[in-house]
Parts: structure tokens; C-alpha cells; sequence
């Protein structure tokens, strides 16, 4: 192994750190090739798929991506998750941050008992309390409809939002608030003009981080939602696997795995940045 | 400018739609579930008999399933303490010295954790499939034919198979964990004990486990509220099966409670399976516990 900057020559280093090298690209390989496999295994027919498992096909079938999305019903389970998704999110960082804003600027009785309660929620597993749930939305009739999923991940996903929200807007100085109060703007315009603008990377990491969490979320949709038409995505892939086993058009459900993973992968190369400094940020911090 | 606000309007509209809503949806079934699991109560019915404690007695006296998938979910959580803290540590140590491509390996490390666990529960249906998966594809390839069998569909091979799968799954997580805490290390004890003559090794002895150790213990958490919690990759690979043996408690739960409609029961679980997180992550905290360095 390398000594270290000062000894040795860079060839010397070079040399020192293949074997380590080595390991990082084994594991890397582990990681990447399944997912190769996958794409490349999305362009074959099924005939191909039995017999040559290794090679590339030398006719890529895009057919069957068509299939997926259009026949296997991937399109429609997209669209549902882009609706529920964009639209939890919204309400989310809406009304995460307005509560955030309250316990980080203003000074009254109870606020750090709602801030403990807020924050306390994160240590409750989902599935605690997923029987006491699901007979309150049946009871609401919130059961097998986008208002009762989208209710539930607002509500779900609050404790994590604000936390990091309220975080953020104890950095920001209050004086700006006061300024925009001193030239008559209501407490509503100083949130919304001033201070949530400025809360912007906030807002981004809380964004991301709801988004992975939403889009992938699978438990509390399988509960809530039975009805095919208003399946998200996980659980769509998850259904036309245990359908596939009798129909066996591989093909399609591959390309539809295709299909599932691109938004993941274009968000996660786009925010890769907060992405890492988000999930530690918590950690280091506490 | 912090002053006790007197007109608290604006407080009420800023909080008032949070509060609602987590305190509906979130905060009151969670509460509740201590209370529906001392009932016995099947189907919707609202006919539910006050049994006390006697779920809880069936659950831990009465009930073969539940040992067993608890002892699935410990395994899940002892193969990931002995597997996925070392290979992460390693992993971070090595990234954070300055190794060539450090910030793509990170990269390539990490996404498996942001794809959707049924996604990767699929994606690895497909590896273990017996017909054209890439593990037998790659068995029969390396002359090892008498090796490749249906993975999922075996009772020995399935609970270990989605094991492998969940590690996969988590282990960037635990490497950007602990590289974050790594780096947050100042360099000049590392440049001081160089200059001294310490090996990689003494390195990462002496001066990155004892720094990073709280790192370590939240680590050590998360391992455990994972593998106890685990749920969609056992789902949609197996549905519990072949016969029970990869169910983990909280599949369990999910049959009891949506299939078989026992409300009741399945609550006095996940209320077991709360305490136990909570009752694992206090010991190993204290069995941890050491002397906080200060730097």
C-alpha cells in the first residue's frame, strides 16, 4: 500500500491502489450488471430470453416497450404516479412548510411540545398503526380513491418535511420577515414572497427526498388502492409480475422495469449532489 | 426579535392544516393500536370482544409463524451486521482516501437504494428465475449446472437469496453514511499520524473507528429499524413463501390483517414488532456504548 503523499513516486501509487481498484470495480459490476441485463434483456422476444441469456439480441424488439406501456398498462400506472406523486408533494411541502415557518419564527406556549410531536413521529413504524388506518379511511370513505392515498402520504410524510423545513427557516435572519411586515405585508404574503423563496434548498432537499419516498412508496398503496385503474407504478410492476407468471410476454415486463426505473435514475443524476449531502445532513448533524 | 407573539391568528392558520392532518391520519392510528390489540376482532364487523393481553399471550406462546418470522427478520439483521457494516466502513475508508473515480463509485454504490424496493424485488424475481435468470445463466456458464435451481421457489435458497437481494439493495446507504462521517474528520489527524509512520491500517484503527463511532451506532440503528421493518422485497418476491419460510413478521401482519381479516391479532403484532425495534436498538446502543471523543 502507498505511504501516504510525501514517499514514493505516482507510478509507485498507482501500482499500490490496483488491488483496491479492483475490489471497487467488482462491486461496482455487482451493482451495474443486473441492471444491464435487464436493458439489454428488455429487447429481446421471449424465445430469446430462454436461449441466449448472455448476448445482446442482434434485433432489438421495441415492440416491446410499446406493449409494456400500452398493453401491459405501465403507461396508465405512470400517469397515476406522476398525478399522486407531484400532487402529495405539493400539499406536502405546502403545508410542511407553513408549519415549519410557525415553529421556527414565531414564539408561543406548546410550540416545542407540537415541534417533539412533529418530529417524534419519525421513529413510528408504518405498519403500526396500518390496521387502525385502513378501518378510519373505510369508515371516511377514503378507501380505493387518489384523495384518501394523497391524505395519507401528506399526513405520512409531515414529520420527516418538517423537520427539515423548520431546520432551514431558524437560519433565515428574522429581521427580513420584520421589514416585510414594517411595509405592510400580511403574515401570509411575508411567508410566501420572502421567506419560503429563501427557503428554497430547503425546500429542494425536502422535495427530493418526498419524491423517492412517494414514487416508490408500495405498503400504504397496496392497502388503500384495489382498483387497477388507479394503480401507482410499484404497484402495477409488482401485480404484472404474479399476472406474467401466466401470460409469460417477458418481454414487456421487462422493458416496463425499464420503464419504472428511468424517471428514478434521471432525478437521482440531476439532484446527486443533494441527494448525498441530504441523507447524511440528519445524521451528521444529530 | 424572538418575542412572545400576542396575537396568535397566524400561528393557528400557519399550523393548523399540519396539525390536522398528522394528528388525524398519523398520530391518532398509531395510538390507537395499543388499544385495538387487546381486542379480538375478525372482519369488519364492529362486534370486537375486550380479550386484554391474550393476543400478545397467543403471539409469543401460541404461534409457530410468528417465531418463525422473527427469525427470519434476525436473520436479515445478523447477516446485515456481519456483511454490510464492514463492507460499508471498508468501502468508505477507501473512498474517502482519495482513490481514483471516488465520487462515481459513491454514485454507482448508491442508486440501488433510491429505486423503488418492488422494482428491485422484480428485477432480482428475474436473477433467481429458473428458466432465464442471470445467476443460473452464469452457473451453467461456469460448468455449474447441478448448482442452478429456482432460487425463490426453495425452501433453503429463498430466505438467503432475498437476503443477498436486500444488501444490494441497502448497502450505499451505509457507505455514503459513513464516508459523510468520514470526511467530516479533520485531515490533519490522519497528515499527524502519517508523518508518524502509521500504516492504512492503524489509520483506520486508531483513528476512523474511534471518531467515526457514533456514526457507527446510528449506522447500527437504521440496521436494525430496516430488517425488522422489512416488507415490499419479501412481498413481491416470495408473498412469504415456499410455505412460511421467508416470511418475516410484518408479512405476516399483512396476511393476517387483509387477507384474514383478523384485525386485532395482526395489531397486537405490529405493536411486538414496535417494542422490538425499539428494545434492539436500546441494547445494542447500550452494548456499544463507549467513552464520545471530542474533536
Amino acid at each position: 500500500m502507498g505511504r501516504g503523499r510525501k514517499t514514493g513516486g505516482s507510478a509507485l501509487r498507482v501500482l499500490a491502489a490496483l488491488p483496491i481498484q479492483v475490489v471497487l470495480i467488482v462491486y461496482a459490476i455487482i451493482v451495474v450488471y443486473p441492471m444491464i441485463w435487464l436493458l439489454s434483456a428488455s429487447l429481446k422476444t421471449s424465445y430469446e430470453l430462454f436461449t441466449s441469456p448472455w448476448l445482446p439480441t442482434p434485433s432489438p424488439q421495441w415492440q416491446n416497450f410499446v406493449n409494456a406501456w400500452q398493453i401491459a398498462g405501465i403507461g396508465r400506472y405512470f400517469l397515476n404516479s406522476v398525478f399522486v406523486t407531484s400532487l402529495s408533494m405539493f400539499f406536502i411541502l405546502l403545508i410542511g412548510s407553513m408549519a415549519a415557518y410557525a415553529l421556527a419564527r414565531f414564539v408561543f406556549s406548546g410550540r416545542d411540545a407540537i415541534h417533539t410531536a412533529f418530529i417524534s413521529g419519525m421513529m413510528f413504524p408504518v405498519f403500526l398503526g396500518i390496521v387502525p388506518l385502513f378501518l378510519l379511511l373505510g369508515r371516511l370513505g377514503m378507501l380505493d380513491n387518489y384523495f384518501g392515498l394523497i391524505t395519507v402520504y401528506v399526513a405520512y410524510s409531515l414529520s420527516f418535511t418538517v423537520f427539515i423545513m423548520t431546520g432551514f427557516f431558524k437560519t433565515l435572519p428574522g429581521e427580513l420577515a420584520e421589514a416585510g411586515l414594517i411595509d405592510g405585508c400580511s403574515q401570509f404574503a411575508v411567508f410566501w414572497r420572502i421567506m419560503l423563496p429563501l427557503a428554497k434548498p430547503g425546500l429542494i432537499t425536502a422535495g427530493i427526498f418526498n419524491f423517492f419516498g412517494i414514487w416508490n412508496e408500495y405498503p400504504l398503496a397496496l392497502i388503500i388502492i384495489t382498483e387497477s385503474n388507479l394503480r401507482t407504478l410499484p404497484l402495477g410492476i409488482a401485480n404484472l409480475l404474479m399476472v406474467e407468471h401466466y401470460k409469460t410476454n417477458w418481454g414487456a415486463l421487462f422493458a416496463g422495469l425499464v420503464i419504472v426505473m428511468i424517471p428514478t435514475l434521471l432525478v437521482y443524476l440531476f439532484f446527486q449532489r443533494q441527494i448525498t449531502e441530504g441523507l447524511t445532513a440528519g445524521a451528521l448533524k444529530g | 426579535m424572538r418575542r412572545l407573539h400576542k396575537d396568535i391568528s397566524p400561528i393557528l392558520v400557519f399550523l393548523s392544516p399540519a396539525i390536522i392532518l398528522y394528528a388525524a391520519f398519523f398520530i391518532f392510528p398509531m395510538m390507537q393500536a395499543f388499544y385495538i390489540a387487546l381486542f379480538r376482532w375478525r372482519g369488519l364487523s364492529e362486534n370486537k370482544d375486550f380479550v386484554g393481553l391474550q393476543n400478545f399471550r397467543g403471539l409469543l406462546f401460541d404461534d409457530p409463524i410468528f417465531w418463525m418470522a422473527l427469525k427470519h427478520n434476525l436473520a436479515f439483521l445478523v447477516v446485515s451486521l456481519i456483511v454490510v457494516i464492514p463492507l460499508a466502513l471498508f468501502f468508505a475508508f477507501v473512498l474517502s482516501r482519495r482513490v481514483a473515480g471516488a465520487n462515481s463509485y459513491r454514485a454507482v454504490y448508491l442508486f440501488p437504494n433510491m429505486i423503488s424496493v418492488v422494482a428491485v424485488a422484480v428485477l432480482w424475481s428475474f436473477v433467481y428465475n429458473v428458466n432465464f435468470g442471470l445467476l443460473n445463466a452464469f452457473l451453467n456458464g461456469m460448468g455449474l449446472e447441478e448448482l442452478a435451481v429456482g432460487w425463490l421457489g426453495e425452501p433453503n435458497t429463498a430466505l438467503p437469496a432475498i437476503i443477498a437481494t436486500s444488501i444490494w439493495y441497502s448497502l450505499g446507504f451505509y457507505v455514503v453514511l459513513f464516508l459523510a462521517g468520514i470526511q467530516s474528520i479533520p485531515p490533519s489527524f490522519y497528515e499527524a499520524a502519517s508523518i508518524d509512520g502509521a500504516s492504512h491500517f492503524q489509520l483506520f484503527r486508531h483513528i476512523t473507528i474511534p471518531l467515526l463511532w457514533e456514526i457507527l451506532k446510528l449506522g447500527v440503528v437504521y440496521l436494525i429499524i430496516h430488517t425488522l421493518n422489512i416488507f415490499g422485497l419479501v412481498w413481491v418476491m416470495t408473498e412469504g413463501g415456499p410455505s412460511n419460510h421467508t416470511d418475516t413478521m410484518l408479512t405476516y401482519l399483512y396476511r393476517l390483517a387483509f387477507t384474514e381479516s383478523n384485525f386485532g391479532y395482526a395489531t397486537a403484532l405490529g405493536v411486538v414488532v414496535f417494542i422490538l425495534i425499539f428494545g434492539i436498538a436500546l441494547i445494542s446502543l447500550r452494548l456499544m456504548k463507549r467513552e464520545v471523543v471530542e474533536y
